[in-house]
């Protein structure tokens, strides 16, 4: 067991095999050794995004950990948006807490929730126009009239089929 | 603690574009006219890069062989998906083909010569090579405007026929122009490694008066002139552009 410490001053105690889906715990806790009264701080990360990280941990403990540059699989699988159903139900959450996801697997190195996060967004966007896009995620139009125009303009060979 | 609401463009570009590299090519489009963060971050070679990648099965992008990915500009990557999206369209239903281009040069005729005109397209489509009455003349379809033809050969223009190869990243383009009277029945040529050899293979006719040239020119895009490799009377033994790892 490993005792984490978020920025909101929470303690977690978590199984190290659990700790170890994060590259960055994983390295950390190497240095640390066998020293388990020692915590680990993790400070840009809110306890209650760090539970739902754990919850997700938890669950995928015992995946095979992805190749650090295995480039070809990742290629593959960029541009396909499926995910498991078990992440499909553990992702429907508030936006909020999605993008605060995204952002935690990305600080904490946990590559396969950053794919599940950033999937979900692109699931999202799929098939939305610009303004309902600007609508779902409140994006700030800041074109100029005739920037959009000409954007439109150049982009119409896409929309034309 | 007080922490603003964590929005989609509270996340730093690193990962918006993970975001993006994730979206099909119609989504792109639809994000980059969001605004103008997203059009900035998905507008990288990068994120074009991958969906040229994406695409080569199915619509099988227009990059020849020798050009790598790598050297090809922001806007060469989208007008390769774009062309790529469009063919493919179009050979699923032709009834959606259209004209790209339709532009008039206005190709000034010199009056020196009577030899027929003819012209070629380079590949990538920005080029057009015209053999304009026994001139060679390079036009750019961009300014519609010449940007190089070859000197004259003994005071007058007769090339008669012409083949071009572009080499290694489209930075050069060898042409192989027939000058005179029109001996070689045929001919061709290759470029070989990189344009470091050039092969030529034509059926020629040898009479003692008259004789065909064949001059071999190479122009460059960044220099925007040309030097003249070889000429001569063939047959020559397999002629060898200079080179500097010829052994």
């Amino acid at each position: 067991m490993v005792i984490i410490r978020t920025a909101d001053k929470e303690k977690f105690t978590v199984d190290r095999d659990v700790a170890e889906c994060s590259v960055l715990l994983k390295n950390l806790l190497e240095d640390v050794g066998e020293n388990e009264e020692e915590e680990i701080p993790v400070q840009n990360i809110n306890s209650s995004v760090f539970r739902k990280v754990l919850e997700w941990c938890e669950h995928h403990k015992n995946d095979p950990r992805p190749a650090s540059d295995d480039s070809a699989a990742e290629e593959s699988r960029r541009r396909t948006t499926d995910i498991s159903e078990w992440d499909q139900k553990f992702i429907a959450v508030d936006q909020e807490m999605l993008f605060e996801i995204i952002l935690a697997a990305n600080y904490l190195d946990i590559k396969p929730l950053l794919d599940v996060g950033c999937k979900t967004v692109a699931n999202m966007i799929k098939g939305k126009t610009p303004e309902e896009i600007r609508k779902l995620f409140n994006i700030t139009n800041d074109f100029t009239p005739e920037e959009e125009a000409q954007i439109r303009r150049e982009n119409e060979w896409a929309e034309d089929r | 603690m007080f922490l603003p609401e964590t929005k989609i463009l509270s996340l730093p570009d690193e990962l918006l574009v993970e975001l993006i590299s994730r979206c099909s090519l119609e989504d792109v489009l639809h994000l980059e006219a969001t605004c103008r963060r997203l059009y900035r971050l998905c507008n990288s070679r990068q994120i074009w890069a991958d969906l040229l990648r994406c695409l080569d099965i199915d619509c099988a992008p227009d990059v020849p062989p020798q050009v790598s990915m790598e050297s090809l500009s922001l806007v060469d990557l989208r007008e390769k998906v774009k062309g790529a999206v469009m063919r493919c369209r179009a050979w699923k239903s032709p009834d959606k083909l259209r004209i790209f281009y339709d532009l008039v040069l206005q190709v000034p005729f010199p009056n020196d010569s009577d030899v027929h005109s003819s012209a070629r397209l380079l590949p990538g489509g920005r080029y057009l090579l015209v053999s304009n009455s026994g001139r060679l003349e390079l036009w750019c379809l961009r300014t519609l405007s010449r940007i190089w033809n070859a000197p004259l050969f003994r005071g007058v223009n007769q090339c008669t026929s012409f083949d071009f190869e572009l080499e290694t990243d489209g930075r050069f383009v060898t042409i192989v122009g027939e000058f005179i009277s029109p001996q070689c029945t045929s001919f061709d040529f290759e470029l070989e490694t990189d344009g470091r050899f050039v092969t030529i293979v034509g059926e020629f006719i040898s009479l003692e008066e008259t004789a065909t040239y064949l001059r071999v020119l190479r122009y460059g895009f960044g220099e925007h002139s040309a030097e003249l490799i070889l000429h001569g009377i063939p047959p020559f033994p397999l002629p060898k552009l200079p080179c500097e790892l010829d052994e």
